[in-house]
């Protein structure tokens, strides 16, 4: 049986959230990363592909130069945003999250504002280290609530949804 | 005070209790308090448990003053579970119990593993720190002492190894009737029939040390075959401490009958694990100034890597010996035989 979360309300009620596993986390991650990486590579192929010519007529060169900096920002803040922009507007859920039944919530049960996404999501660098993750897995294992470093800082936690009972 | 006002002064302390500010929070119980009576009492004690301090002594201060002393005294009620039954339904699903159920007893776990992992954490300082001095020239000599090593080990300290971090992680079960079974103290009756179940591996394993030198495409077969072995023989320990008296044939029956885990994405986490260990510690040695080029190296691998992964087995251990439990438990409860 998972662990729980349990938010008690003023009105006596008990809240009770499981509580998702290291294992069922990293598959949504990978899931995520693997949605990442397609797209960020089809979208460089395709300006790739698209600028070959470019160097060829005149001025060129700088069009090509400005738009292989553009694919840089919009590639870095695809990487980046990714995460931010699903916990934040799609109730702390990822597509990997979703395919995985698991969603980010804030201590309180809810879906994670703008400024605690952005911190467990920079933190992702932290948890990483020294390599694959070890830091994450170590603090997912010793603290109460099953959170890796970047949600101990923003103060969110990933719980299991659709729990069959 | 007429109703109304009464209620409304209610919906506000409400309002401020559930926000996520503690300067409204501390608010709310204060206007708690002022409020007081049956219903102040019953939200107050939902509040006795609270992070912040001043909102769980005023909360208790509130229970005390209407008089529900059991109410102030005692810890909040304990929570109904509705998640009564939870399905496993994927491997990953019982990789992530596996982790719960160590998490109950994690420092019960490492405390035996680390107690019975003395040997390898010796002969792993060993290799890190003094290799040239013990093996100054001849290779031979290093393989042949890996050798013995694997074979007492394997034979006769693995059964140890099972027994006691087994029965750790047996105490971190959800469910009595197994804790109890952690409760019994390790004898040299259990480990004799640990150890006689354990030779089934063992020595398979002690050969595949033996021809590790050999041709690559042969290691290779070796090594399919053995994975195909454990892979029969994962419920014969785990049976042997969770329903002592059965037989062997018992736990290969149950193997084919009842398991919900799958071997195969067992072994990719167990790889992904080993990897972020050895990984991890090697870069951290590097980070520090630890000098892995110094170390000499055993037919092309450094010694240092080789200590280093004895450190990581240490490490990994209790959760694959874990993992087997978990499964084999589970699949007693299929099988409606525990």
């Amino acid at each position: 049986m998972p662990e729980q979360m349990v938010i008690n309300t003023p009105e006596n009620h008990h809240i009770q959230l499981p509580l998702a596993g290291m294992f069922t986390r990293s598959a949504a991650f990978l899931y995520d990363c693997a949605i990442q990486l397609f797209a960020a590579g089809a979208l460089y192929f395709f300006v790739i592909i698209s600028i070959d010519g470019l160097g060829r007529v005149a001025g060129g060169y700088l069009l090509r130069d400005f738009l292989l900096g553009s694919l840089k920002i919009v590639l870095f803040t695809w990487i980046w945003a990714y995460h931010l922009y699903f916990e934040v507007y799609h109730g702390g859920r990822t597509p990997g999250k979703k395919a995985y039944g698991i969603r980010v919530v804030s201590r309180t049960g809810q879906a994670p504002g703008f400024f605690p996404s952005l911190l467990r999501n920079f933190l992702r660098i932290a948890d990483f280290l020294p390599f694959l993750f070890c830091a994450g897995v170590i603090s997912t294992l010793i603290t109460d609530r099953h959170q890796r470093l970047g949600d101990l800082f923003a103060g969110t936690l990933v719980i299991k949804e659709n729990i069959q009972v | 005070m007429n109703d109304t006002r009464l209620t409304n002064e209610f919906v506000t302390c409400l309002e401020n209790l559930e926000s996520s500010d503690n300067i409204r929070r501390r608010h709310g119980v204060a206007i708690l308090e002022r409020l007081g009576g049956a219903k102040a009492a019953r939200i107050a004690r939902t509040l006795l448990n609270d992070q912040d301090k001043i909102i769980s002594q005023t909360a208790s201060r509130i229970c005390a003053k209407h008089h529900e002393p059991s109410i102030a005294a005692s810890s909040p009620p304990p929570v109904p579970s509705n998640i009564n039954k939870h399905i496993l339904r994927y491997p990953r699903e019982v990789l992530d119990e596996t982790v719960f159920i160590m998490r109950r007893n994690l420092t019960g776990i490492y405390a035996n593993a680390a107690l019975t992992a003395i040997p390898k954490l010796v002969l792993s300082f060993l290799i890190f720190h003094y290799f040239a001095q013990i093996f100054p020239t001849n290779q031979q000599t290093f393989s042949a002492v890996m050798l013995s090593f694997i074979f007492i080990h394997q034979l006769l300290w693995r059964p140890l190894i099972f027994m006691s971090v087994g029965r750790a992680v047996l105490a971190g079960f959800p469910e009595r009737k197994i804790r109890q079974l952690a409760k019994s103290a390790n004898n040299w009756e259990d480990y004799t029939n640990i150890s006689g179940r354990n030779i089934l591996t063992a020595l398979p394993f002690c050969g595949l040390g033996l021809i590790m030198n050999t041709d690559p495409v042969a290691l290779l077969v070796a090594v399919a075959a053995f994975g195909v072995l454990w892979e029969v023989c994962i419920a014969i320990l785990p049976m042997s401490l969770l329903m002592p008296n059965t037989s062997i044939s018992s736990a290969l029956h149950l193997r084919f009958s009842s398991f919900v885990s799958s071997s195969a994405i067992f072994l990719f986490h167990l790889f992904l694990l080993y990897l972020m260990v050895i990984s991890s510690s090697m870069l951290s040695m590097d980070a520090l100034g630890v000098d892995l080029s110094a170390h000499r190296s055993v037919g092309g691998i450094s010694t240092a890597l080789i200590s280093v992964v004895i450190i990581a087995d240490c490490l990994i251990d209790p959760f694959i010996i874990a993992w087997r439990i978990v499964t084999t438990r589970l699949a007693l409860r299929r099988g409606r035989l525990l």
